[in-house]
């Protein structure tokens, strides 16, 4: 996690973002909505999604509004989109097409 | 006409519903303010509409669509229920059981009275809605604006998805499910429910709390949707079909979590509903909730006793998928022909359990000590799937008692005891006849009219109680009445009128009682359309002792009639025991059996010259077995001294036989048709040895032993006063 002068902070995501990794995907997400009120999270070097993390990344996307942080997701890669797309999770929740 | 698998299992549970809407329009006449009943007469109507849809039995769905609506409005209290709607149901149940037949024979349909019931059932609509329209003028605008009555306007399918938690642990992924939607049509709009959706403190990343509203454009039947979701366990799936009623969509809401407002927007976001719909939906809902008077707990807009309701809906929807799982429906001839087999296996079992005590073959006998065993498991087990509460039976005579009180203008109500009282399918099937009859009869002859049962000091309302019971290797049944009871003295004169009974004759209550069961015997005044032409009672007693059963009558004058049936539990296999008398061998059911007796010389002196003897105290008659078959001239055995005792009915007899041999399975075959009116016998088994034993039908044996007994004396006595005309023929 990298945290900017301006008080932004970016995650980068890397490698499978499956429902075996997600516990730990979900405390650097939670705790990372909790720190700034501007988040970006790179998706660029995700290589294996699924439903799960799609889920998660509408969760903290609810939960920023909630919050009213901004969240950003960047990066994002044909294989996330057309996983969010396919399971019908619309890109304005999660954010995917702030890019 | 030619049924197929699946048709068949919509006939069965079709008439199954129509079961249930029965006895809750009964049971809504007693409590008409009971929502749960409506609901069960709605939901018959609504399943075997839904049903017939799968099929396309068009006359059935157009009809049921009607009574639906009409139900509709009943359950949403716009339409008072009153003895006349309870009637008009009834007999909308009598006109869909008949479409239904119609499938199974092509048998006519009355069209006329199709006719009659859809004119009543708009008419008491349009009554509904007069009221709804003073009632509630905006309800009225709202109908007008969207101008479709009470249906949306939307083509497609609606789903509502909403995953269960478990989907992602259980490897489930919601890809594989919209693929398949996608497959069946077109995905027209769609929409995430996040409302669920839980912060992120409380998020628990493996849970699945996805959710979603969409509408599909396809020309698939519900089914076909439905099977998408066979394996999303613990989701909530709701499918409303294409132009689906707003009470439906109501429904939906309200199972739903969510707050019915934002979901209410969702739909209209995704054209499932207009604004207008959605609003009369919610208004609905609100009415339905001020009916239950009960302070409504709003958790996310829910109302607990209506999320009740659609819980138990989809429990029931699951547990129907689940039952379908655990039940096999076979038909009745399959299990007969199992059960056929297995007798067949039981004799070959004896034959070979023979041979091996012939060639005093220890390891044989052993083997076949554990294969009887596992034999007589079978037999019990096919037994056992023949067993059937009487239940379904009993709950029959609701209608006809309710039907017939109001032709007799008589307040009369049925009470069951024992309905759980399992009995063999085929004799279920054949003693619901006679005991309509039977009810009928009660209804008729035995309960009083209303004033003349206040004169008397008893309760306006007269009740008729059926009981089931088992006893002794038989099933009881019972059927009494609380009304005047038989007259004895008026029967034994009618009786005397007609010649059955001669002027000279003296007889017990009981045997005057037995006098209404002979053909042509009616003690009513007057012939009434339900009873009382004299047919009916010698059928319910030919009926009854064509099942190996027997009815007895019990009165007390003013007070009511019993009628008690006992039947045999099964018409297949029996445990026996088995005997020999001279050199034939015969089966006595062991159930009938109280015990085995060796007689001492001095009894055996007492009982050849007495017929009876002294059992610890008690005096128990005995019958000369050989004598009484008349098989004893040339055999007759110097070592008889065996007596087996028997019980039927609270009597015991003893029967004297030459030898014990042991308890035997036997497998009843029927006597041939020469010998169907020998009696004492209730069929013949073939022993192991392939030898042939006659059956001993105890309670007739009984009977006939009485009987025979009493002729005898009447013998003794008119040879003692010295009357001398013809003799009366023993057999």
């Amino acid at each position: 996690m990298n945290i900017s002068e301006n008080n932004s902070v970016r995650l980068d995501l890397k490698g499978d973002c499956t429902i075996y990794e997600i516990s730990d995907l979900y405390i650097k997400i939670r705790d990372l909505v909790k720190v700034s009120p501007h988040v970006t999270v790179d998706l660029a070097e995700v290589e294996k999604v699924d439903a799960s993390f799609i889920q998660l990344l509408v969760a903290a996307q609810l939960e920023a509004k909630r919050n009213k942080i901004k969240l950003v997701f960047s990066g994002v890669s044909d294989t996330v989109r057309s996983m969010a797309e396919s399971i019908c999770c619309q890109i304005a929740s999660t954010g995917l097409d702030a890019d | 006409m030619l049924l197929d698998e699946n048709t068949r299992i919509f006939i069965s549970e079709s008439y199954e519903l129509l079961d249930d809407m029965e006895k809750a329009l009964l049971e809504l006449e007693r409590s008409p303010n009971d929502a749960d009943l409506i609901n069960r007469v709605f939901r018959a109507a609504h399943t075997i509409k839904g049903s017939a849809g799968l099929f396309g039995f068009v006359n059935i769905i157009e009809f049921t669509h009607v009574v639906e609506n009409l139900l509709d409005d009943v359950r949403n209290c716009l339409i008072p229920i009153t003895g006349d709607l309870i009637s008009l149901f009834m007999r909308v149940k009598d006109h869909i059981a008949s479409l239904i037949k119609n499938l199974v024979d092509d048998s006519e349909i009355d069209v006329n009275e199709e006719k009659i019931l859809l004119g009543r059932l708009n008419s008491f609509k349009a009554g509904g809605d007069e009221k709804i329209q003073e009632a509630e003028v905006v309800a009225t605008d709202v109908e007008v604006e969207s101008g479709s009555g009470d249906q949306v306007e939307s083509e497609c399918w609606h789903i509502s998805i909403r995953l269960g938690e478990d989907t992602f642990r259980l490897g489930f992924s919601p890809l594989v499910m919209f693929d398949q939607l996608r497959a069946l049509g077109e995905i027209v709009s769609i929409r995430m429910a996040n409302e669920s959706m839980p912060s992120m403190d409380s998020y628990d990343p493996e849970n699945c709390y996805l959710g979603w509203e969409l509408t599909l454009k396809s020309g698939v039947d519900k089914n076909t949707i439905a099977e998408v979701f066979d394996f999303f366990d613990g989701s909530r799936i709701s499918i409303l079909p294409p132009r689906s009623r707003i009470s439906d969509y109501q429904r939906m809401l309200e199972e739903l979590p969510e707050n019915d407002q934002v979901l209410g927007q969702l739909l209209i976001e995704i054209g499932a509903l207009t604004e207008n719909e959605l609003q009369q939906a919610l208004r609905h809902q609100e009415e339905n909730g001020g009916l239950s008077g009960e302070i409504l707990v709003r958790q996310g807009a829910v109302q607990p006793e209506v999320m009740g309701k659609a819980i138990e809906k989809q429990q029931k929807l699951r547990s129907d998928k689940q039952s379908e799982l655990s039940f096999v429906r076979v038909a009745s001839e399959k299990l007969d022909k199992l059960v056929t087999l297995v007798g067949e296996l039981i004799i070959s079992g004896a034959k070979v359990s023979q041979i091996a005590s012939d060639r005093s073959d220890d390891e044989l006998a052993k083997s076949m000590e554990s294969m009887t065993l596992a034999l007589e498991n079978m037999r019990e087990t096919a037994l056992g799937l023949r067993m059937v509460p009487v239940a379904n039976t009993f709950n029959r005579f609701h209608r006809v008692v309710r039907d017939t009180a109001k032709d007799l203008k008589k307040k009369i109500r049925v009470e069951v005891y024992g309905g759980e009282t399992e009995l063999d399918k085929t004799v279920i099937d054949k003693i619901g006849d006679p005991l309509v009859h039977l009810i009928r009869n009660s209804m008729d002859h035995g309960i009083e009219k209303p004033a003349d049962r206040a004169r008397s000091g008893k309760p306006e309302e007269g009740v008729i109680t059926l009981k089931a019971f088992h006893e002794t290797g038989t099933i009881v049944i019972e059927v009494s009445d609380d009304g005047g009871g038989l007259n004895p003295q008026k029967l034994l004169s009618i009786a005397r009128s007609r010649g059955l009974v001669r002027e000279d004759e003296i007889l017990t209550n009981e045997e005057i009682y037995n006098l209404i069961f002979e053909p042509g015997f009616s003690t009513a005044d007057t012939v009434s359309n339900i009873s009382g032409r004299g047919v009916g009672m010698d059928v319910v007693r030919r009926n009854i002792e064509s099942l190996r059963g027997s009815v007895v009558v019990r009165s007390v004058l003013g007070k009511g009639v019993s009628m008690i049936i006992r039947l045999p539990l099964t018409l297949a296999i029996i445990d026996g025991f088995h005997i020999r008398i001279a050199s034939e061998s015969f089966i006595i059911p062991l159930d009938m059996m109280e015990e085995c007796v060796t007689l001492n010389e001095q009894q055996r002196k007492r009982a050849n010259s007495q017929n009876y003897i002294n059992l610890r105290d008690e005096v128990l008659p005995l019958i000369q077995m050989d004598d009484y078959l008349g098989i004893s001239k040339n055999t007759k055995s110097a070592t008889r001294m065996n007596v087996v005792v028997v019980k039927f009915a609270g009597k015991k007899l003893g029967l004297l036989v030459d030898e014990l041999y042991g308890e035997a399975q036997a497998v009843i075959k029927p006597l041939g048709r020469v010998f169907q009116g020998v009696r004492g016998f209730a069929g013949f088994t073939i022993l192991g040895s392939g030898q042939l034993a006659l059956i001993m039908d105890i309670p007739d044996l009984v009977k006939s032993a009485v009987e025979r007994e009493q002729i005898d004396q009447y013998q003794q006595y008119r040879t003692d006063v010295n009357i001398d005309d013809n003799p009366i023929s023993l057999h």
